[in-house]
């Protein structure tokens, strides 16, 4: 891309020096340093212009952002939560739930049933390293394994941009 | 030598020159502002990366100065090379080589000033065509978090910058006029001699041999001691000007 600069510089330049050679008698010396002193008190002004002509962003929305790093205190707080929880929390969104079948084969303490995100098939992809955590319930009666991503709702400027982020 | 007409010393025709080539050569303002709004065109398209899917779309623009800059210096080169055509400088009576080079390199400096004070005020002047061109966007401006000091550097790079390529079109331009055909002629001369040069220098020393823009631009860029940068800076456009000055010192002007 660097390697064009070099000929659109004198490309650029070639019509300046030609418009230049058109143009330049018919703009006297009065109306260019008039047009020049309108610029220079544009320039001179565009501080305070930025400051205070252009609209200041409403911090209040009524929309509460979430904390940063918020999912970090749940991880290290995890045992105080559980799945319920995390589903009715504000701050997060179900991302994605995807149910594995156990397969029928009883488990013993030799041959036992491991669930981790290395080998597993998530949308095709096998033996990918994951970069988010696994909250797994377990109880007595498993039939099936849920897998319910979660994903910290993301807001910029009071719009929510969680959906288009994808982990 | 004294000027007979006017009884003045060289150095006061020359600032007379200076005032003079300040004021007639005033179209250079208005190439200097449709240069600069062309250069802001080119800040506000210079990147874009988006996400978003059918219901939302989340775009962030990148907008950086360096384009009005590039355009700023293009300008500085126009002007250098206006300079040093043969027919401004038959126009003063009383010229001779001194004073032509001495208000020439004068009124470069001044514009080179003029872009950095342009350069320095040109963050809140995007963040005001920001706000009015584009709706909806949220603008983060860098800006807010610079100081005096950034703000200081900003300028005396960007006036040393264009003082450098002012210097180098200048002394390009001077060279021109003194060797007319054969400057042509040594220039692509030069340039195959660049082309075999690299090409031997990939052959015997390696591939990691290279005569590019970019190394020169590194060579100045990438230096984070202030003094050593300086001295850089200043001792190029110190040796632009002594190679100036050998080049104009005995050129015959009106033949």
């Amino acid at each position: 891309m660097y390697a064009i600069l070099p000929f659109a510089f004198i490309l650029l330049l070639v019509l300046i020096v030609f418009l230049g050679r058109f143009f330049g008698k018919k703009i006297s010396t009065k109306l260019s340093l008039q047009l020049m002193g309108v610029y220079g008190v544009i320039l001179l002004l565009s501080p305070f212009l930025a400051a205070f002509a252009t609209d200041p962003v409403n911090e209040d929305d009524g929309i509460t952002e979430t904390p940063d790093f918020y999912y970090q205190d749940i991880l290290e707080d995890y045992e105080n939560y559980n799945l319920q929880d995390l589903k009715n929390d504000d701050y997060l969104s179900i991302l994605k739930e995807t149910v594995f079948g156990i397969p029928t084969e009883n488990f013993s303490e030799e041959d036992p049933f491991v669930i981790s995100t290395s080998g597993l098939n998530v949308d095709g992809w096998y033996d990918r390293e994951y970069g988010y955590t696994m909250i797994v319930e377990r109880s007595d009666e498993v039939e099936a394994v849920v897998i319910t991503q979660f994903q910290q709702r993301a807001f910029i400027q009071g719009y929510e941009v969680t959906q288009g982020f994808e982990p | 030598m004294n000027s007979i007409i006017h009884k003045d010393s060289q150095m006061s025709v020359a600032f007379e020159q200076f005032k003079d080539k300040l004021y007639h050569n005033s179209f250079a303002f208005f190439q200097l502002i449709a240069l600069q709004a062309l250069g802001y065109l080119f800040s506000f398209s210079s990147s874009m990366t988006g996400i978003g899917d059918q219901h939302f779309m989340l775009s962030i623009r990148h907008i950086s100065p360096i384009p009005l800059f590039i355009m700023s210096v293009l300008w500085i080169v126009i002007q250098a090379f206006g300079f040093s055509g043969e027919k401004r400088r038959e126009y003063y009576m009383v010229s001779n080589n001194f004073t032509a080079y001495f208000s020439d390199i004068a009124v470069l400096e001044i514009y080179a000033v003029i872009i950095g004070i342009t350069m320095v005020f040109s963050g809140p002047m995007l963040q005001l065509l920001g706000g009015l061109a584009l709706g909806n966007a949220s603008l983060g401006t860098t800006y807010d978090s610079m100081t005096v000091l950034h703000y200081l550097s900003l300028f005396i790079t960007t006036t040393f910058y264009s003082l450098l390529f002012g210097a180098a079109a200048y002394f390009l331009g001077i060279l021109r006029i003194r060797y007319q055909s054969f400057f042509v002629i040594s220039s692509i001369g030069f340039i195959l001699l660049l082309i075999v040069g690299s090409l031997l220098g990939v052959r015997f020393i390696g591939p990691d041999f290279n005569i590019g823009i970019a190394g020169v631009i590194q060579f100045y860029a990438q230096e984070s001691r202030i003094i050593l940068w300086l001295i850089k800076i200043i001792g190029s456009i110190g040796a632009l000007y002594g190679l100036i000055w050998l080049g104009i010192k005995n050129l015959e002007v009106n033949k």
